[in-house]
């Protein structure tokens, strides 16, 4: 009842529950699309097609059922890095038409053209990652990075050993962050804050929360692994997982949209300008 | 009077991560002196409750007053002040061990108080006594001594600070039977001797039966139940509908009077229900001449 | 099911951990193994299932050494253990994910993992949670969740240690009505504990003090014997002290004691 509507999901990464034909892809698909659309991204040079950059994306967000507002809500982490961006570009750019001039600062037409540009597409990027991380689960993209990440195995590249590390983490994070709760109360309870007092004062409250805190991680990490061990796990080798990625055909199909999609964008610089 | 709370809730707030159950218009007050139980199921709001009393969470209604310091008020305490009033003794020792030394533990409270290096030598060392602390114990590593020699390193850092109200979180968990007595009468001697007061939450019916004088029954975080422990577990339906068991001894005698025994149904410990029982068959066999 | 002859560890040379311990456990048996705090009883279980290689003497499982098992992952597959900590052994991010833990290790097949999944849990009282987070079950239920786990690889036997000593008496109970089930179905249970309470449950107790074997016999038999008990750091459970107090010794539950009063009466 109200208690449980009460108890706070701790989420990681962006992931937005939704049932949709975006979420329901195999996630080695929405990797390598984005991976491509990034690239694409980079080649665009016109407002046109950054039109077409950013109707195609508010398309892919509609079929995720994701709103508008919450994917862009990502790039309000980054509005200073924008800004300090888009006013890099605008200032120091050469061009030959000067709109305004104060001592070395000078604003060229070229300038501005320059920075919409990069704004642009520094939205877009941010945009169509979340677009992958909006409609994936952790689980999902450390699975696809194994799989992906297979090829190179041989190469001595622990593919496997990092999608473990990521469900291990996933699994624990929760549990530390109520451990480091406790642990905080334990210490305020004998006056340690480190949010008060003199420097060293504040240190030694520091150090007071982060050695049982790491003790008590490393406990469990020596639990987990005989507890692991205890249920047969001895590696990646031979190991069949429970989840299972499934390239169906409509994977292929939107990988094939997305290429040729991308690869108008990236031929789009040479093309005569539409605009 | 030594604890006041009245009208008081709290539903976490949206920033707190971690469940902490709700309380609901908490209302009571202890006196100076007193050793009150606290139970309930898990998630009764127990431990929210004990973190309410000793201000590390902050309630959402109603008032606390420890002695004459509110802590709701609008200016929250200072930590000086707050310490001196109440002092919590968490379940697992483990989240509060860090320094080198038991000594270097133990003085963690006076430090962040800021008492003097000669005064807080002195304490230390007073305290450790009190608690049967040995002498050599105090150099060793605090992560080098038993689960029940923590508990007394992790008790005695809160007690040097002699709060007037302690609270226990599970205390007598994972010590058996002759290091819980060993336990309980050094809490009560403590008690004695300091003139404070203390919170005991435990799941532990039979022990906080022996221990406390009187319990408080929480059940999906409102006060279901506040009496003197003898009256307290004769509230057996309340008890079940809040799923808190009897102690054994209870027990024992309430299914023996079921059973037609003339037997007084009164009993808290052990003890008391076998003299309960042999003064029945005693007084059975009166009967039967 | 488990025979322990002359069984030696140590953990560093010349320390003993398990001093000389010659044990048989039958198959469907349970046993509860009981002692103080460095008592030896971990050490002893670990033996069971290949955690720990004895120094000397022999371990056998199923009537086979352990070092004549093919490969260790055998030899775990008969034994499963659940162990103190619920939160420190759930691997899984969903419950389903965490039961399918020690089948995906052995490389059983997808179907095969799924048949399992929902036996399992029906056994532990777990259906229906299949898509949850096991950071948000009870005590209690992340430990039956942690049974599953080790059901899942379908074991002979089933080890646990000190399951119920983190949870509450609520968690504690819902963990002992698994083991009451899967012992009517025949598993094997090796049960370490400090509740005495708990032990009253067990076919066969056994005592252990000091890195030895003192007594392995049935619990009414162990609780008579109070004095030697004390000297070991192990208290009777309450209703067998209450017993005592009024002259009947032995008594494993309440409605036992109940009886043998209004019997005497």
């Amino acid at each position: 009842m109200l208690m449980a509507a009460k108890k706070r999901q701790i989420r990681f990464g962006a992931y937005y529950p939704a049932e949709s034909p975006v979420h329901s892809l195999d996630p080695r698909a929405k990797i390598i699309a984005m991976l491509l659309f990034l690239t694409g991204i980079l080649f665009v040079e016109s407002y046109a097609w950054f039109a077409a950059v950013y109707a195609f994306g508010l398309l892919a967000l509609r079929l995720a059922r994701i709103p508008a507002g919450k994917a862009f809500g990502a790039v309000r982490g980054l509005v200073v890095l924008l800004i300090f961006t888009a006013l890099i570009n605008a200032f120091f750019t050469r061009g030959e038409m000067v709109l305004w001039q104060y001592g070395a600062l000078t604003l060229t037409l070229e300038g501005l053209h320059r920075s919409a540009l990069m704004l642009l597409r520094l939205v877009a990027m941010v945009a169509f990652s979340g677009l992958l991380t909006f409609t994936t689960t952790p689980i999902a993209l450390s699975d696809a990075l194994e799989s992906l990440g297979r090829p190179l195995a041989r190469f001595g590249f622990p593919a496997h050993e990092f999608a473990m590390m990521m469900t291990i983490a996933l699994r624990f994070i929760p549990v530390l962050l109520e451990e480091a709760d406790k642990i905080m109360k334990a210490q305020r309870s004998r006056g340690g804050d480190w949010r008060e007092g003199s420097l060293t004062r504040r240190m030694k409250g520091i150090i007071a929360v982060v050695v049982p805190l790491l003790f008590n991680a490393l406990k469990r990490a020596d639990d987990l692994a005989i507890a692991m061990e205890a249920r047969g796990y001895i590696g990646g080798k031979g190991r069949i997982s429970l989840r299972e990625l499934r390239w169906r055909p409509v994977d292929t199909a939107v990988l094939l949209v997305v290429l040729v999609f991308v690869a108008l964008l990236v031929a789009s610089r040479w093309l005569p300008p539409l605009w | 009077m030594a604890l006041r709370m009245s009208g008081v809730c709290c539903t976490y707030g949206e920033n707190d991560a971690w469940r902490a159950a709700a309380v609901r218009d908490i209302s009571l007050t202890v006196e100076r002196g007193e050793i009150v139980g606290i139970v309930g199921h898990t998630g009764s709001g127990k431990s929210t409750l004990a973190q309410l009393v000793c201000g590390l969470l902050p309630a959402d209604c109603g008032e606390i007053w420890l002695e004459d310091l509110c802590l709701t008020a609008k200016k929250p305490p200072k930590a000086s002040e707050l310490i001196r009033r109440a002092g919590m003794v968490f379940q697992y020792p483990e989240h509060q061990l860090f320094a080198e030394t038991v000594a270097g533990e133990i003085a963690y409270g006076p430090e962040n108080l800021g008492w003097k290096p000669d005064e807080i030598q002195r304490e230390v060392r007073r305290i450790a006594a009190e608690l049967g602390i040995a002498e050599d114990m105090l150099a060793a590593n605090p992560y080098q001594l038993s689960g029940g020699e923590k508990r007394k390193v992790a008790l005695a850092s809160v007690l040097i600070l002699r709060p007037a109200l302690l609270v226990l979180d599970e205390p007598f968990v994972g010590l058996d039977a002759v290091a819980r007595q060993e336990f309980m009468d050094m809490l009560l001697k403590w008690r004695e001797e300091n003139d404070s007061t203390i919170l005991c939450i435990s799941h532990d019916i039979d022990q906080l039966a022996a221990f406390c004088r009187r319990l408080l029954v929480l059940c999906r975080g409102e006060l279901r139940l506040d009496m003197p422990v003898r009256q307290a577990f004769s509230q057996v339906e309340l008890l079940r509908e809040c799923g808190v068991e009897l102690p054994l001894a209870r027990r024992a005698v309430l299914e023996l009077a079921a059973r037609g025994w003339p037997v007084a149904t009164d009993a808290l410990t052990l003890a008391e229900a076998a003299a309960a029982i042999k003064a029945a068959a005693k007084g059975g066999d009166a009967d039967g001449c | 099911m488990f025979r322990l002859e002359n069984v030696t560890y140590e953990y560093q040379a010349g320390v003993k951990a398990l001093a000389d311990v010659s044990l048989h456990i039958p198959r469907g048996c349970w046993a509860a193994v009981i002692g103080a705090n460095g008592s030896g009883k971990s050490t002893m279980a670990r033996h069971l299932n290949g955690l720990l290689a004895a120094t000397s003497g022999r371990v056998l499982v199923d009537g086979r050494d352990v070092n004549e098992y093919a490969n260790v992952q055998q030899l775990r597959r008969k034994v499963g253990i659940v162990f103190q900590n619920p939160d420190n052994q759930i691997v899984g991010n969903s419950v389903e994910e965490d039961v399918a833990f020690g089948p995906e290790n052995l490389g059983v097949p997808r179907d095969e993992m799924r048949r399992r999944i929902t036996e399992v849990l029906g056994m532990v009282g777990l259906v229906g949670r299949e898509k949850a987070d096991p950071n948000n079950l009870s005590g209690g239920q992340k430990q039956r969740l942690a049974i599953a786990g080790a059901l899942a690889m379908q074991p002979e036997a089933l080890i646990l240690d000190e399951a119920t000593a983190m949870l509450d008496p609520v968690g504690a109970a819902e963990v002992l009505e698994v083991l009451r089930r899967l012992h009517a179905g025949g598993m094997t249970i090796v049960m370490i504990t400090h509740s005495m309470a708990e032990v009253a449950e067990a076919e066969l107790a056994v005592v252990m003090a000091n890195g030895r074997l003192q007594m392995a016999a049935p619990p009414a038999e162990i609780f008579r014997r109070e004095q030697e008990l004390r000297g070991w750091h192990i208290e009777l459970p309450p209703v067998t002290q209450l017993g005592n107090m009024l002259g009947m010794k032995g008594c494993l539950s309440l409605d036992e004691l109940l009886t043998r009063l209004d019997v005497g009466r």
